[in-house]
Formats: C-alpha cells, sequence, structure tokens
C-alpha cells in the first residue's frame, strides 16, 4: 500500500517540485501553502510523514509541529529548512528534548538525496 | 554630598568655638596667676614693711632705753645728790652728752625748783644766760617731781623753738627721800628723724612716720609737719588733698588711732590708685608706751608685676586670635581644598559614567547589530536557497516530465529572477555602505514613470489571486524631476511591491504633486500597516517583517532618495472604516521650475 506524505510549504515552487518528486516515486502526497488550512484538513493516523517548512508567513513549522503533534501523536515529521541555525534556535521552544538533526532536511538538497532522506526517516523505528 | 557640604560649617564653628573657650580659659588664667602674683608680691611687702619697722622699732627703743639709763645712772652720783655745783659734776653731764649725740640734743640738770643747774657742753657765756632759768612749769619737771619716777614726754616745743622730746629722772635723796631736781635729756625730733632714716633698709622703699602717744606728729616727709596733731585741720587737709579716694584718708585715720593705743600692726591703702602698706609698732622704753613708728611701703613690685602681667595677658590672648585665625585659614583653605578635589572627582567621575553609558551604548549598538547580522543571514539564506531549491527541483524533473516544460521553464526563470533581485539588492547595500552610489541624474517625467510602473505591477497583480485595485490619478500638472532614472524607479517599485506583499485585499493609492519646490510622491495601503516594533528601525537594514524578504528594500530606497536630496519617511494611517494601512512619502528635487513651467504652458496650447 502507498504511503501517504503531507507537505506543507508557502513557497508554491518547493511544494511543486516535492510534491512531483514524491509523486514519480509512487507516494500518496496532500500539499498546502498556507499551514493554518492544512491543520484545518488534517487526517489523523492517516499520514506516514508530514514534510514542514520550517518558515512560514501564517505560522511558523514549530508551532505547526505541535499543532500536528496535537491531532496525531505518532506521525512522523521532517523539516524542510532554508535557514541556517533551525535545531538550536528552536530546541528550547519546542522541543522538550533536542529533535535528532535528520528531522531537518536543508535546502538545496538534490531530488534524488531528498527521497533518500525521505525513506531513511520513515524506516526508522520510533 | 550634602553631608559634605554642611560638615566644613560645623568644623569651623568647632575650631571657633574652642578658641574662644581656650582665649576665655587663658585669660581666666592669667587673671588668676596676675592675682595670686600680685597677693605674693603684697604679701612680701607688707611682711617687709613690719620686719622693718619691727627692727626702727628695737633700734630706736635701745636708743632711747640709753638715753633712759645714762640719765637714771646719774641720780645717785654723790655730786648731783649734794648739789655739788661744781666743773666735776657738770663733766657728767657733757660725757653722757658726748656718748649719745647722734640722738640727744643736752643733758639738763634742774634743781628742786625747777631752774637750770647746768646745760652739758655749755660755755662760759651760756651758761650765764641760761643758769637759774625757771622751767618748774615743764611737764618734765612737774611730773617726776610729783611721781618720783621717770617721765617721758610728749613732743615739746622749747624755748629755742626746737621740737624736742624729753625723758626725764627725778634726782632722789637716797637715805631722806626727799626731792631735789630732774636729769633730763632733751631729744631733737629732727635728729631723731634722721638717725630713723638712716637706719633704714636702702632699697626699701619706704617712708617712715613717727608720732608720738598722743598723736603729735615728730617726724615726717616733709618736716613742715612736725609737731601738729595728726587729727589737726592742718594735717588732715593735707590729707584729703593727696589722698584719692576720701575712704582712704578714714581708713587711714582709723589705723593711726588703733596704733595710738599701743598696738603693733599693718594695713593697706590705697593712695591715688597706688596701694601702699602701713605697718606700725609702738616704741616702749622700759616697758612704757613712748612713741609710734610708722613704716610706709608702696605696693611698687606688686604694680610692676601685675603691668607684666596684663602685659602678659594681652599678648597671650593676640597669641590665642593669630592661632585662631591661622587655624580657621588653614581650615578654610582644606575645605576649599577638599571641595575643588571632590569637584574635580565628581567631573571625572561624571566623565568616567559618560564614557561607561556610552560604550555600554555602543555595545547594546553592537548586539542589536549582531543580531541583526545574523538575522540577515538568516534571512539571505532563506531568500539564496528557496529559489535555488526550485531551480534545482525543476530542472531535474523537467526531463521527467516534458508535458509541464513550459511551466517549469518559466518557474525556472522565476526564480533566476528572484536570485537576481537578491543579488542586486545586496550589491546595492555594499555600494551604498562603501559609499560608491553612483546617480546617472536626467530628467525624468515623474507622471510617465509612475503611470508606467503602475501598469506593470497591475498585470502582476491580476497573477495573484488578491483582490487589489492600484488607484492613480492622472495629473493635469507635468511633474519633472532631476533623477536617476533607474534608481528612481527601484524606489516606487519597491512601495508598490512591499504595498502589494502586505496587502490581501484593498485599494493602493499612489499620488505625486509638486510641494515647497520639490515633488512628492506618496503610495497609501489599506494593509495590516507597519508593525510598532518594527517602526522605529523601518529604514535601517534588515527590517523585515516578512517571511520572504531581506529588509533590505526600504534602506536601499532611503539611501537613494537621500543620494538625490529628497527625504522619505513612513505614517500609519489612522483607522478609519476599519482599514489600516500605511502611507509611505518621499520627496525628490524637481527639474528647474523655468522649463517646467514651459512644458506646462506647450501641453496647454496642444
Amino acid at each position: 500500500m502507498s504511503k501517504k506524505i503531507l507537505v506543507v510549504n508557502d513557497e508554491t515552487d518547493i511544494n511543486t517540485t516535492v510534491r512531483q518528486v514524491l509523486e514519480d516515486k509512487g507516494f500518496i502526497v496532500d500539499s498546502y501553502e498556507d499551514p493554518r488550512l492544512a491543520l484545518e484538513n488534517f487526517k489523523p493516523q492517516y499520514y506516514d510523514l508530514v514534510i514542514i517548512d520550517s518558515k512560514m508567513p501564517q505560522m511558523s513549522g514549530f508551532v505547526f509541529y505541535r499543532g500536528v503533534k496535537a491531532l496525531d501523536k505518532k506521525v512522523k515529521t521532517c523539516f524542510l529548512t532554508a535557514s541556517e541555525l533551525q535545531s538550536e534556535q528552536y530546541s528550547d521552544d519546542i522541543f522538550s528534548s533536542p529533535p535528532p538533526s535528520n528531522y531537518f532536511i536543508r535546502i538545496p538538497v538534490e531530488n534524488e538525496r531528498l527521497l533518500e532522506r525521505i525513506e531513511e526517516i520513515m524506516a526508522e523505528v520510533k | 554630598m550634602l553631608d559634605k557640604g554642611r560638615s566644613p560649617l560645623v568644623i569651623l564653628a568647632v575650631i571657633v568655638g574652642i578658641a574662644l573657650l581656650l582665649s576665655i580659659f587663658s585669660y581666666q588664667y592669667s587673671i588668676l596667676t596676675s592675682n595670686k602674683i600680685r597677693d605674693i608680691a603684697s604679701q612680701e611687702v607688707r611682711s617687709n614693711a613690719r620686719i622693718e619697722v619691727h627692727g626702727l622699732t628695737q633700734i630706736l627703743g635701745k636708743q632711747l632705753q640709753t638715753v633712759s639709763a645714762l640719765l637714771q645712772t646719774l641720780t645717785p652720783s654723790p655730786l648731783i645728790q649734794n648739789d655739788q655745783n661744781q666743773k666735776s659734776a657738770f663733766v657728767l653731764f657733757n660725757s653722757r652728752q658726748n656718748s649719745t649725740n647722734d640722738l640727744t640734743n643736752f643733758y639738763m640738770w634742774l634743781d628742786r625748783d625747777g631752774k637750770i643747774v647746768w646745760i652739758s657742753n655749755m660755755n662760759q657765756s651760756t651758761y650765764q644766760k641760761y643758769r637759774g632759768t625757771d622751767l618748774s612749769y615743764r611737764p618734765y619737771f612737774t611730773v617726776p617731781k610729783d611721781t618720783h619716777k621717770a617721765y617721758y614726754s610728749s613732743l615739746i616745743d622749747s624755748n629755742d623753738k626746737v621740737p624736742r622730746l624729753y625723758i626725764s629722772y627725778p634726782i632722789i635723796n637716797s637715805s631722806t627721800g626727799i626731792f631735789k631736781g630732774v636729769v633730763v635729756s632733751g631729744i631733737n625730733v629732727y635728729t631723731l628723724g634722721n638717725l630713723l632714716k638712716n637706719q633704714l633698709f636702702p632699697q626699701f622703699n619706704s617712708t617712715i612716720g613717727l608720732l608720738d602717744r598722743n598723736g603729735i606728729i615728730l617726724y615726717t616727709n616733709p618736716q613742715q609737719y612736725v609737731g601738729d596733731f595728726i587729727f589737726g585741720n592742718k594735717f588732715q587737709s593735707l590729707l584729703s588733698s593727696l589722698l584719692r579716694p576720701p575712704e582712704s584718708i578714714t581708713l587711714l585715720n582709723n589705723l593711726i588711732r588703733t596704733s595710738l593705743q599701743g598696738y603693733t600692726g599693718v594695713g593697706d591703702i590705697l593712695a591715688n590708685g597706688k596701694m601702699s602698706t602701713i605697718a606700725y609698732e609702738p616704741v616702749l622704753v622700759k616697758g612704757q608706751y613712748f612713741l609710734t613708728l610708722y613704716i610706709s611701703a608702696q605696693h611698687n613690685l606688686a604694680t610692676d608685676v601685675s603691668a607684666l602681667i596684663d602685659q602678659q595677658r594681652y599678648f597671650s590672648t593676640i597669641i590665642i586670635a593669630i592661632i585662631e585665625a591661622v587655624a580657621i585659614i588653614i581650615a578654610f583653605l582644606v575645605f576649599s581644598w577638599n571641595k575643588r578635589l571632590a569637584t574635580v572627582v565628581n567631573t571625572r567621575t561624571a566623565d568616567l559614567k559618560t564614557a561607561n553609558d556610552s560604550l555600554a551604548l555602543a555595545n547594546e549598538q553592537l548586539k542589536v547589530h549582531d543580531k541583526m547580522q545574523q538575522e540577515f543571514i538568516n534571512v539571505a539564506s532563506h531568500e539564496m536557497k528557496t529559489p535555488t531549491q526550485a531551480i534545482l527541483g525543476y530542472s531535474k524533473l523537467i526531463r521527467r516530465h516534458p508535458e509541464k516544460r513550459e511551466v517549469m521553464m518559466e518557474a525556472i526563470a522565476r526564480n533566476a529572477s528572484r536570485l537576481q533581485r537578491l543579488t542586486n539588492d545586496i550589491l546595492d547595500v555594499t555600494r551604498i555602505e562603501t559609499q560608491s552610489l553612483k546617480l546617472n541624474i536626467e530628467r525624468v517625467n515623474l507622471n510617465e514613470l509612475i503611470s508606467d510602473l503602475i501598469e506593470d505591477y497591475r498585470n502582476e497583480i491580476e497573477k495573484t489571486n488578491k483582490d487589489i485595485k492600484i488607484l492613480h490619478e492622472p495629473q493635469n500638472q507635468i511633474i519633472d524631476v532631476e533623477a536617476d532614472k533607474n534608481r528612481l524607479t527601484q524606489v516606487i517599485s519597491n512601495l508598490l511591491s512591499n504595498a502589494i506583499k502586505f496587502t490581501m485585499k484593498g485599494t493602493i493609492r499612489v499620488t505625486e504633486e509638486v510641494k515647497d519646490g520639490k515633488a512628492l510622491v506618496s503610495k497609501e495601503d489599506t494593509g495590516p500597516g507597519i508593525d510598532t516594533e518594527i517602526f522605529p528601525r523601518l529604514f535601517l537594514k534588515f527590517a523585515a517583517k516578512s517571511e520572504t524578504g531581506t529588509g533590505l528594500g526600504l534602506f536601499i530606497s532611503k539611501s537613494i532618495v537621500e543620494a538625490h536630496g529628497g527625504k522619505i519617511w513612513a505614517e500609519n494611517n489612522a483607522d478609519h472604516d476599519g482599514k489600516k494601512g500605511a502611507t509611505l512619502t518621499f520627496s525628490i528635487p524637481l527639474s528647474k521650475l523655468k522649463e517646467a513651467k514651459l512644458r506646462l504652458r506647450k501641453s496647454n496650447d496642444e
């Protein structure tokens, strides 16, 4: 059965390319540019992975992360980030303990490498 | 500081107080000392006077005793007992006179009827003259005749007008006890006085007085009062002319009255401001009160000492005053020095504080700058990496999806321009900061420029789903400005794209006008307005509120406007009809007015 991934990114082009790369690999992808809409339409116990843009104008990726975790405690997540400093900057506010660094996928990243990282994260046993 | 200001006065007051106490104490102490010294000196004068008067009294008593003894030894002589009026008897008298001639004038023999038999050392002629002279009325005859005892006279003026004292002894027949006459010795009071004077200790500054027991003056200086009654008018009027105050006369008279009762004593009399001690002692001859001797001594030493002490007192008072003045001056100097020091310290402290504050401020600014730098790196990296990622993603996908080739190519181009814009912005900032921003000034028709730009942005808005209208009313007046056309375009574009970015729905109104010799361009939107946190540093670097922006746009715009000699400012609109929004305005110099007017006329003519 195909794995389902939710992509949330305010940048249309990032959204489009990531979605296309994942769909080409056979994933079922939902994508949103507005994290508020994404939360409204979030389906608990449905997604295998949620890929979150760390920096969005409507809502920070980390706030969105908490929203998602409140709805679906077990869902796997990772961040797509263009910032230089992410985990250090936000860990105290958002996470009780620092998240594993491989939760952060730094862009720019080649499509193949992006897929590898995503598959790694999904393969990890919690 | 208040305490410091008050304490010098307190300390000065304490110094003055101590000095005052010291001067009072010193003054009192020197008065005490001077009184004590004066007392000691006076005591010395008194005891000296007593010693002198006692010594003189003893001498005088002894002399008179001798005279008395010589007289007494005459009476049992057979020559005299038997009335042998012959030379051998007279020799007895002569020899006695010779032995006491420093005191006695003569020794005299009176017969039982009081007539002169012999006076010592008479020559033939005087013998003839005085022999048989009747002196039977004189007390020196009558008293021994009646009492058969020795007689010591009071002062008597003799027949030769010389005042004398007399000592007489009766001649009593040793077997029958019959009175046979008297032997008399006459003592000239002047001689007596001189004798006393010679006996006085020469360095003892004193005068002598001698009274007989009835108060008759026997010796005094001046001698003209000899023979006068001491309480008589003549002497008393002399006293009242000499002695001040009158109480001193009363005191002196009382002293004399006491002395005339045969007492020994001493008393102080104040005469014309000078203290004198009068010591007195009776002269006794064979136990009988005969005369009273007085010695008066001035308290010169005491007065001198007193003057010296007064001088010392004034001197020490002056010294204390000088010390006090010096202490006050020193205290004053110390305080003013202290004050100056305090002022210097305060100034330095203030300087240090200012330096500290400015350092702290600089540090704070550095921190802010650091934070902004960090923010810029975050933003810039996001701004660079996002389009890079898009380009990277599309360029790989384009091969896999030839059917989406057009769309993807366009997306790649869009992201490439986004990267280019960012690159330009960063380059502009570098130019601004290195002051190498160059303007290519030319005449620019502002109306046209704005109209064209608005047209472009209207097309841009159509591509988004936003419901935004750009309002721009065409002007009658042609506004020409002196500007770099590309840079001016950059400023207006920045204002418009900001407005479009932050406005979800509403209107953007753009106006241009001429005011105070400058062109003003305003952009008013109905967006959320400028964040109050951002507002103070709106035109500074990295002041960004959007999630997709470097925060460089307005900084670059401001620098461009200012490079043209204009100004740029922002206001948040008053909240009306639930629409807030912000207005940004900038000014830019007009092209030369004359030409502008010409062109205006030309266009009207057309």
